[in-house]
């Protein structure tokens, strides 16, 4: 547990609220935490984070991602684990129940409620729209520069009504095939890390899975917050035993911030001559 | 239930509670007045291309010539992203009030927010609307 706590405060030092009236307190709390390992055992600390963490969800409404209202409920479950007789375990029941929950969420909205998720439309918008995902386009789907500036143009030009779209824009023949199989992968392994997660008979699968997630997923998704408040719920849940599993979540936390900060996959594409 | 915490233990279940109880409300919000999917701490994030990017507020006023188009000001762009991810008929009111408050001549107003379909064909766009109110 300790070194989930001490994981955990350095997860908030490093992806605190976007405003500073709001980052500035929450990472003075937790850089005295870190320095003062007492204070990192105390509830009432945890429970000034918790604050700190959850009233820019009021402050902000509606505009925070789902990262931040997770950041607050982690804080939440290690402040209410610090009160029990046997936090450790406390945390480990509320970090297994809160990576379910997500995961469950999560599933739910693209299997059940989105409209456009299931059929591959999702992604393939994506690729071509968002610049997060662009590289992967360029890499695996075949497009090219021209292609998703084209794109980028004719959306911009719809939405603002200045244009209108231009009827024969050609999809890369690669884009579908790559949207199709990342919705694919997708739906097993956040279906898969829901059941691990939730259902004890699968519980020897958890942190295969939620580690793969992390190695996999913010390669492209750089949403680095959620992916480091995932790493250290799926560290905070690990037994006294898993020792390398726990070396696994840290390497993979680190993996996710290395995936942000280097751009590994522009470097790729320079080498294989793509751009 | 083997998987509950024991009695002892039982505030741990406090903060996934808080989490079901969150993801439920978001989602009867997109169901009763089109919350952002990817908005309100339901996890329907890189679910759909519902999102705030891909919105689009109209606001037209209502003349006797017919409909004209109203800009939203810069002053008024937090007004506008808060009706365009919760467009619940008093933000978009909302909106339309200080609208008219900048410009007292203003007639009756008619506040849209719409989404982006895209055709899984050829991907071609089409609006969608969400939610629209007036204001007389």
């Amino acid at each position: 547990m300790e070194l989930a706590l001490r994981v955990f405060l350095l997860v908030l030092l490093l992806d605190a609220p976007l405003f500073w009236f709001q980052r500035v307190p929450l990472q003075i709390a937790c850089g005295l935490a870190l320095l003062w390992p007492g204070l990192a055992r105390d509830a009432r600390t945890w429970a000034v984070i918790t604050v700190l963490a959850a009233w820019p969800l009021v402050w902000n409404w509606p505009f925070s991602d789902n990262h931040d209202y997770l950041r607050a409920l982690a804080a939440l479950a290690v402040t209410l684990a610090l009160t029990t007789a046997e936090p450790a375990a406390a945390l480990r029941s509320s970090a297994r129940l809160l990576v379910g929950g997500t995961f469950f969420f999560a599933t739910l909205w693209k299997v059940a409620i989105s409209p456009d998720w299931l059929d591959g439309t999702f992604f393939r918008v994506t690729l071509l729209a968002d610049p997060r995902f662009h590289d992967l386009a360029v890499l695996v789907g075949g497009a090219t520069w021209d292609t998703l500036d084209a794109f980028d143009a004719a959306l911009t030009g719809f939405l603002s009504g200045t244009g209108s779209w231009p009827g024969a824009f050609v999809e890369p023949p690669g884009l579908a095939p790559l949207a199709l199989g990342l919705t694919a992968f997708t739906a097993a392994i956040e279906a898969g890390i829901t059941l691990a997660f939730l259902w004890p008979r699968l519980a020897r699968f958890r942190n295969a899975l939620l580690i793969t997630f992390g190695a996999t997923t913010f390669a492209f998704a750089t949403v680095r917050g959620f992916g480091f408040l995932l790493m250290t719920l799926g560290l905070a849940q690990c037994e006294d035993d898993e020792r390398r599993t726990r070396i696994a979540y840290v390497a993979t936390l680190f993996l996710i911030e290395a995936y942000r900060a280097v751009p590994w996959s522009r470097m790729l594409i320079d080498a294989l001559g793509l751009s | 239930m083997a998987w509950l915490p024991p009695l002892g233990r039982r505030r741990a279940l406090v903060a996934p509670a808080v989490l079901l109880a969150l993801a439920l409300a978001q989602i009867g919000g997109f169901a009763a007045f089109g919350l952002s999917p990817w908005k309100g701490g339901g996890f329907g994030m890189f679910a759909t291309n519902d999102h705030g990017g891909l919105r689009r507020v109209r606001v037209v006023e209502l003349a006797e010539g017919g409909e004209r188009p109203v800009a939203v000001p810069e002053e008024l762009e937090r007004l506008r992203r808060h009706a365009r991810e919760v467009p619940r008929a008093a933000n978009l009111r909302r909106l339309g009030e200080a609208l008219r408050a900048r410009e007292p001549g203003r007639g009756a107003l008619r506040i849209e927010v719409w989404r982006t379909e895209f055709a899984p064909a050829d991907l071609a766009p089409s609006l969608v609307r969400v939610a629209s109110a007036e204001l007389r």
